[in-house]
């Protein structure tokens, strides 16, 4: 961690010298071991091969004078590849406005509250984890998924230490340490069935490895003698898996103010302004982006620019509250808001791919705004089972495929579900090959009529907690 | 985290890994050494709300070592440090992880695990005319200006989003076996997207220029051309009716069907997922798995396409593979690996993202070959079916023989003719039953460039794609809005 800082502090101080009058920087250094299972013929199931994944790299940002500001990015983190990155902002620099916002220093946030212990977010024992534990891991999975009568057509298990360092001409200085593991299996049933079960956690107990093998040998078995899915507006029930699949290029992108001000969310105005208060979901919803649940997938102590991460609510009762802020978009929309950053700069790749020749690593974009968790609630503590909620004959999907290309600004979808069945009297009564969902997201939002079942936390470019959504006429093609 | 000092040089460095490896008991080892430059730039411009500007340099230079143990275990891992200290450490973490995946049940000999030995030699320039890395970032800059200005000239044209990218530089690989080549490549690609709108409604259209080669590939007639399309499809749209849901005959531009072809043929005839038995083609080489006339290959080396490469990332020769000639399964893709395990011989389609990622089993430029009819004469017995063109992405699932891809935008038949736009649906379907449906292949091939995410950890690599208009006797199009 010192090193990281220190050589956050070596390229601020080398943009100072270059001529910059302000300065990011962001440093990171997360690589992640990955092994991979696959079947090695006569039912047996090998390791084929484990890897380990560097993502390590620099990224500045520089004012270069006035309002020209340049952002350059390295994975060359000798003093060379520093001064490279250096000039690389400044020969890259264009006006903006306003120009480098930066977080300011602040005492009492420099160590955020409860730090680790109390947000979960490291596991001494991913730190500790060397491949062979990992290869461990993926040995429970591939075992459970055999006991439960599966044959494994793969099983990847994986773990991160992500350690990053900021610092900022300011005064800012934050570090780091996040955890993460996670474990996907892929199971064929004796009869056919397929079903894939993935699960990440801040903790190798959290994991809950046991249970990823099982679930997909189960729901492969499950799956065993679909028949074809019925057709027309159907009441749909959508796991949470399905539901961070639809919102992953739609709810989530639209809530960043950048989108808003670009205008390529449906939550701003002609004036680019938000449009706040607006009722934009059925009123049971409430969302709230919070960075600081307890071992949340998506939790941060703080952002990709240094702000302490907070919780925000952004749809309460099904009405539009707040939009997610960085530095930038908090600068812009001040005037009109009174907006301040709340905390979620995230230098994840966006969820588009432009150009396909792009940086590999966080390191290599500048922050844009992504939500942390989105945690979906509605009102009661707890959320029935689909037969308890009144749920009689529905559709209950798993995951979807194709909801990728899903455009946040409109919100219209048409996807293909893998594993899914029809319910009947609130129960699963039989499997169904597959069938193509459409409709829009955002109207979608507006008919949620009930959550159902436990709250799970799932994890893709941003993470989602939510219980499944019973969904009322969906288009099922 | 290293301390990245006193890095060796390219060549020392390669030779220092493989040193290190050899000491270290592999039994082979390859090391690739990358030193990449990438500009990014992107424009957005809103009617009346000005433009918005970025521009990026990036520095992308590492190592990546993989290695096989003694027990025949394959072991990868990556450095930015190319001190001796961080080469050291990347080869022992590779050994590491070669020690875990090895096994005495396991072949141990390099023979038995990637084939017979590779030792090409060999030193490539893709071709450009202007290097990227020759011309500043503003006269880049200015081509997205001028793709802005040309779509903002037609009146329904709300907005623009442009993305610039250039990557180049000089790739190095060498093995244990003797092999050293050096790829010294560029690659430019631009992208836009064009929103029209007219009160509430709006319509995007989206499409991407460019491949492997220098900015000769993106003249300013051709930037300008491919905005004024964008522009005039998108005000052409707005508007346009929900487009209807079902089963129904199907005309896919080219490059709608490339989509296809890219999901649908190329995922499914990578050897990797063939040899785990993840893949609907397992099993089915000299089978029928498509109608007469389907013919797709997958040829790395078709100049200017994005997707081409002279060696793939294990120092093999890139080749053109047939893989499905005449509706018959010939051949999958395959890396030294899937290849020694499939007896079959390596064809040179062992990628990787960058040096940070382990080669797996990818494409290059995957196309349908072309037929002969002619568009006309493909809807002309049609009644009532959908004309989908352009792209925008797809996604598959090879074990479950499932693909889905969305077009930008679709067009009515009725009768024969041309009827009016609706907006784009997806079309889902079974790999090996719409192979089958493929009634009319066209005349006119043609390629795009297109990207491709794969593996886990996901790799995004620049993949090309090329196709000829198709008709689909029966497909599955997801259509009108819940």
């Amino acid at each position: 961690m010192e090193d990281l800082l220190h050589r956050a502090e070596q390229a601020l101080e080398y943009a100072r010298r270059a001529g910059a009058e302000a300065a990011e920087v962001f440093v990171v250094d997360a690589p992640t071991d990955t092994v991979a299972f696959e079947p090695e013929g006569r039912g047996k199931v090998a390791l084929r091969t484990a890897v380990t994944v560097p993502q390590h790299g620099l990224a500045l940002a520089a004012r270069w004078g006035g309002r020209l500001v340049g952002f350059s990015s390295t994975t060359d983190l000798s003093a060379e590849g520093l001064a490279i990155a250096v000039e690389a902002s400044r020969t890259a620099s264009v006006p903006e406005e306003p120009p480098l916002p930066l977080t300011p220093r602040d005492h009492e946030a420099d160590e955020p509250p409860g730090a680790d212990r109390t947000l979960g977010l490291v596991d001494p024992r991913v730190v500790e984890m060397d491949l062979h534990d990992l290869v461990g891991l993926g040995r429970e999975v591939v075992a459970e998924a055999l006991e439960a009568g599966g044959s494994v057509l793969s099983v990847i298990t994986t773990a991160t230490c992500r350690r990053v360092a900021i610092a900022n001409s300011a005064g800012l200085r934050r570090s780091s340490l996040e955890t993460l593991v996670s474990a996907a299996a892929y199971v064929a049933s004796p009869k056919g069935g397929l079903a894939t079960h993935t699960r990440s956690s801040r903790s190798v107990e959290g994991l809950r490895r046991q249970e990823v093998g099982r679930r997909a040998a189960e729901m492969a078995a499950a799956s065993e003698g679909a028949r074809e899915a019925p057709r027309g507006p159907l009441t749909v029930v959508l796991q949470p898996e399905a539901v961070l699949s639809l919102l992953a290029s739609s709810l989530g992108p639209a809530l960043g103010a950048d989108r808003v001000l670009a205008g390529l969310s449906p939550f701003g105005g002609t004036d680019g302004k938000p449009c706040l208060g607006r009722p934009v979901a059925a009123g049971i919803l409430t969302v709230t982006d919070d960075a600081l649940l307890p071992g949340g997938t998506g939790s941060h102590l703080f952002d990709a620019e240094g702000t302490p991460g907070r919780a925000t609510a952004v749809i309460e009762a099904g009405r539009l509250v707040s939009l997610l802020h960085n530095n930038l978009t908090s600068a812009r929309l001040r005037a009109l808001t009174a907006a301040v950053s709340t905390g979620n700069a995230s230098r994840e790749r966006s969820e588009r791919m432009r150009t396909f020749v792009e940086p590999a690593g966080e390191y290599g974009y500048r922050a844009g705004v992504a939500p942390s968790n989105l945690v979906v609630t509605a009102p009661g503590a707890t959320y029935p089972t689909p037969a308890a909620a009144g749920v009689d004959r529905a559709l209950l999907v798993t995951e979807v495929m194709g909801a990728f290309v899903i455009d946040p600004a409109v919100g219209d979808f048409s996807v293909t579900t893998t594993n899914a069945w029809v319910l009947e009297d609130g129960h699963p009564a039989y499997p169904v090959r597959r069938a193509m969902l459409s409709g829009n997201v955002y109207e979608l939002l507006r008919r949620v009529v009930a959550l159902t079942g436990e709250p799970a936390d799932v994890r893709g470019s941003f993470s989602v907690v939510t219980p499944a959504w019973v969904v009322d006429g969906v288009s099922v093609v | 985290m290293s301390t990245h000092r006193d890095p060796l040089n390219p060549e020392a460095a390669l030779d220092f890994a493989l040193e290190r490896a050899v000491a270290m008991g592999a039994l082979y080892a390859d090391v690739r050494l990358q030193d990449r430059l990438l500009t990014l730039l992107s424009l957005t411009q809103r009617r009346g709300r000005g433009e918005h500007r970025d521009v990026s340099r990036h520095v992308e230079r590492g190592v990546g070592v993989r290695v096989l143990g003694p027990e025949g275990g394959e072991g990868f891992a990556a450095t930015s440090d190319l001190s001796r200290a961080g080469l050291a450490r990347a080869v022992s973490a590779a050994m590491a992880g070669a020690l875990e995946a090895g096994g005495p049940d396991r072949p141990s000999t390099v023979e038995a695990l990637l084939g017979p030995p590779v030792r090409t030699l060999g030193k490539a320039v893709t071709p450009r005319r202007v290097h990227p890395e020759d011309v500043d970032p503003s006269a880049k800059q200015d081509l997205l200006r001028l793709a802005a200005r040309e779509a903002l000239s037609l009146p329904e044209t709300a907005a623009v989003d442009l993305a610039y990218a250039d990557a180049s530089g000089r790739d190095l690989f060498a093995s244990t076996e003797g092999a050293r080549v050096e790829t010294d490549s560029a690659r430019v690609l631009v992208s836009a997207e064009v929103t029209a709108a007219r009160g509430a409604d709006s319509f995007t259209s989206a499409e991407s220029l460019g491949g492997v080669g220098g900015l000769e590939l993106l003249s300013e007639p051709a930037v300008k051309d491919l905005a004024s399309r964008l522009a005039r499809n998108a005000a052409e749209w707005l508007g346009a009716a929900e487009p209807p849901g079902g089963e129904m005959t199907a005309v896919l531009d080219n490059q709608s069907c490339e989509n296809f072809v890219h999901e649908a043929v190329g995922h499914s005839c990578e050897g990797d997922a063939v040899l785990a038995g993840s893949s609907v083609m397992a099993g089915r080489l000299g089978g029928k798995v498509g109608a007469d006339g389907v013919t797709v290959v997958d040829d790395p080396t078709r100049p200017g396409t994005v997707g081409m490469y002279p060696f793939d990332d294990e120092g093999v020769p890139a080749e053109r593979v047939t893989l499905i000639e005449d509706g018959v399964l010939r051949s999958y893709l395959h890396t030294r690996r899937t290849a020694a395990a499939s007896g079959a011989t390596p064809n040179g389609h062992a990628r990787a993202r960058d040096f940070g990622h382990l080669p797996i089993v990818r494409m290059g430029t995957i196309n349908l070959e072309p037929g002969d009819w002619t568009f006309e004469e493909m809807l002309e017995d049609i009644d009532e079916g959908i004309y989908l063109m352009g792209k925008r992405g797809g996604q598959v699932d090879p074990a479950r023989g499932v693909f889905q891809f969305r077009p930008d935008r679709a067009r009515l038949i009725r009768h024969g003719e041309l009827g009016t736009p609706v907006r784009a649906p997806s079309l889902s379907g079974s790999i090996l039953e719409i192979l089958q449906d493929i009634d009319a292949v066209g005349r006119d091939l043609r390629f795009h460039p297109g990207g491709c995410g794969k593996g886990f950890p996901a790799q995004v690599i620049p993949a090309g794609s090329g196709s000829p208009h198709v008709r689909l006797r029966k497909a599955t199009i997801g259509g009108a809005q819940g």
